[in-house]
């Protein structure tokens, strides 16, 4: 059976003053049904614009994007709409997303008419049943965006996407502007929803613990390129790119007992004006040779579903296992009966 | 405590209105440490430093209080007093650097411009902001002093505020979730910047973010808020290892970790009330699963429970209250 989702060799280049920016570069990866891959790198990466590129949300200048192995490349009109009925986008910061003059509830349903989907009475029952599934009441339906909290709006733009049953939701930084306890809330229901309508993610993220919790594999990008690509345990385990590493290292531990092991990385991205030649992460990579200076690495299979783009990914010694301490017995006990403790009823 | 306090905040409130975005809080801050404050938003964590920087936007004022900075009480001082401790003794850095540098003048006129305003007869302004910029480390720093902020970075910007924050070699730096909008790698720069830069000053730090992981970084002593007050004080290997507050636990359940697997997160329900819509008695108990009937009927202060460790629950430890 095709994947669900297959990008072959896809790039945007956008000409500007002075040359082109290749945001980018020559993108293939497949996604199955139910599955989570994460999409992670820093700003400028050219994730976001993957997974536009995915939805046909923006052109590609190269490369093919297949759902269930149709090419949707050429589509427009009615066949367009017809692809995004299966697969639908969340952004990070759903206020923008939503119409501020549309009451919840209109902004829920008009993915609805926007299909032609049931008649006026069959939506509104909808509606009430979308509400319930991301945790917002009925009477909510008649409020606006503006008095929703970042996590109730966040939950709107989740409804809209499921209005239409799509198999695949395309989550651009879905979490990132929520505060803590909200994000951890939004994360819950979006795999709560994922197990119950066998959904698959395309998940967009820079946050690499969240990803590590959401994700089933893991797809890390850099100046336009994937990098490295692993299923999600292996990737954080045997990391097979020094970038990757770069990544993991840098990443301050909720535990002071790991205080200043983390190891910064030297530089900032590359412009993608002008990406450096050969591997584009060798300007800032401790381990760069002459070779990565002129060739470009091909994306090299070190394990069966693992692959690295680095002339080296086979033999970079194995990631120290840093004695990883995790929570305390007292903390874990704690956090285990805050878990337990059923939310307080009292009014 | 054991040093002196270098910075002394006592039973400070500031009010918009009625309403009460900081109230009550005592917090101290000793030289060459770090105080994290940690808190979600609304908790009130940035109106706290705006008050101590003497910058709370109307309508909103500091009704009660005191902020003792080495002896003197800085809301009772004269605004053009104040103007000189502002940036002298204490500095602040933002989280977004962009919106606080002047897209309009080079970086280096920026600095200079700083530095007149603390020094007026001072000589050298060019060579002085050139070692400024250099000793956040910026390369080429002659050339940098000539260019303007976009031409710059997230994280050489953010360099920028630094330098012109420690111009005046200030005692205390608050810093305001300094690392928020920076990539992960160049917040781990930022990160060590800070604490080269706090060995060679002294200089004491107040570290406001939401990042638990910045905190166990960062912070020697650790102030959690929630909905404008003080709700755990400890040392950071204490918040972590032994935290008391329902809600300092219920943070820590709702950080994923790399350094486990867990189903689910756990959520804390509901969001933090506004300040005009605050529950009575305890504010987190709507939230709280330990939360009963007493906590709703007087506000839980802050009492001793360990080591320079103090929470305000009247259910902690809640393993015996469980």
């Amino acid at each position: 059976m095709a994947p669900l989702l297959e990008l072959e060799g896809v790039a945007r280049h956008w000409p500007v003053k002075g040359g082109v920016v290749r945001a980018v570069d020559g993108v293939s990866f497949t996604l199955a049904r139910g599955e989570t891959l994460a999409l992670v790198g820093e700003s400028g990466c050219g994730k976001s614009t993957t997974a536009r590129l995915a939805l046909k949300l923006i052109e590609p200048s190269a490369g093919r994007v297949r759902i269930d192995g149709a090419d949707i490349t050429g589509l427009s009109g009615g066949a367009l709409r017809r692809m995004r009925r299966r697969a639908q986008i969340i952004f990070q910061d759903p206020f923008a997303s939503l119409n501020p003059r549309l009451s919840v509830g209109e902004a829920i349903e008009e993915p609805l008419i926007v299909h032609g989907i049931g008649d006026k009475a069959s939506r509104a029952a909808r509606v009430r049943e979308l509400l319930g599934l991301v945790g917002l009441a009925e009477w909510q339906a008649g409020r606006f965006p503006h008095e929703f909290s970042g996590g109730q709006r966040q939950r709107i733009g989740i409804a809209r996407a499921l209005a239409v049953q799509p198999e695949l939701i395309i989550c651009d930084e879905p979490v990132s502007a929520l505060d803590v306890s909200i994000q951890a809330q939004v994360v819950n229901l979006l795999k709560d929803l994922q197990e119950r309508f066998g959904l698959a993610y395309l998940f967009i993220a820079h946050d690499l613990a969240v990803v590590k919790h959401m994700a089933d594999r893991v797809a890390v990008m850099y100046l336009g390129r994937i990098v490295e690509v692993a299923e999600t345990r292996r990737l954080f385990a045997d990391p097979r790119h020094p970038y990757t590493r770069a990544l993991l290292a840098a990443i301050p531990r909720p535990d002071p007992r790991r205080r200043g092991m983390v190891t910064p990385l030297g530089g900032d991205v590359p412009s993608p004006l002008n990406p450096p030649p050969g591997c584009r992460f060798h300007t800032r990579c401790p381990l760069a040779q002459a070779v990565c200076r002129e060739v470009e690495p091909p994306a090299l299979e070190v394990a069966p579903g693992h692959r690295s783009a680095c002339h080296f990914a086979a033999e970079l010694p194995v990631v120290e296992r840093v004695a990883e301490g995790g929570l305390s017995p007292v903390a874990a006990r704690r956090l285990a009966l805050f878990g337990q403790s059923a939310p307080s009823t009292l009014t | 405590m054991s040093g002196e306090a270098i910075l002394r905040i006592e039973g400070l409130r500031t009010r918009f209105g009625a309403a009460a975005a900081v109230d009550g809080v005592d917090l101290e801050l000793e030289r060459g440490r770090t105080l994290g404050i940690v808190g979600e938003s609304g908790c009130g964590k940035s109106v706290l430093s705006l008050s101590v920087m003497g910058l709370v936007p109307r309508p909103g004022r500091v009704a009660e209080g005191k902020v003792v900075l080495e002896g003197r009480d800085l809301l009772t001082l004269p605004a053009a007093e104040m103007r000189r401790v502002r940036g002298g003794q204490v500095a602040m850095i933002f989280q977004e650097p962009m919106t606080s540098l002047n897209p309009v003048h080079s970086i280096g006129a920026q600095i200079v411009e700083a530095m007149r305003a603390h020094e007026p007869g001072a000589r050298d302004l060019r060579g002085r902001a050139i070692e400024a910029l250099r000793r956040v480390r910026i390369p080429s720093p002659e050339r940098r002093f000539e260019e303007y902020p976009h031409q710059l970075s997230g994280g050489m910007r953010q360099r920028v505020m630094i330098a012109m924050a420690l111009a005046c070699n200030p005692r205390v730096l608050i810093a305001d979730e300094p690392t928020t909008a920076l990539d992960v790698t160049v917040q781990a720069q930022i990160l060590d910047l800070l604490r080269e830069l706090q060995a060679e000053t002294g200089m004491a730090i107040i570290l406001i973010t939401h990042d638990l992981g910045v905190v166990a970084e960062m912070a020697d002593e650790v102030a959690v808020m929630y909905a404008g007050r003080v709700v755990e004080r400890a040392p950071v290997a204490a918040v972590f290892d032994d935290p008391q507050h329902p809600y300092t636990i219920g943070l820590l359940g709702s950080v994923p970790r790399l350094d486990e697997d867990r189903e689910r997160l756990l959520a804390i329900e509901g969001s933090v009330p506004p300040p005009f819509a605050l529950p009575p008695g305890c504010r987190f108990a709507p939230r709280c699963p330990f939360a009963v009937a007493a906590c709703r009927e007087g506000m839980p202060a802050l009492r001793d429970i360990g080591v320079a460790h103090r929470v305000a629950c009247i259910r902690a430890p809640v393993e015996l209250a469980a």
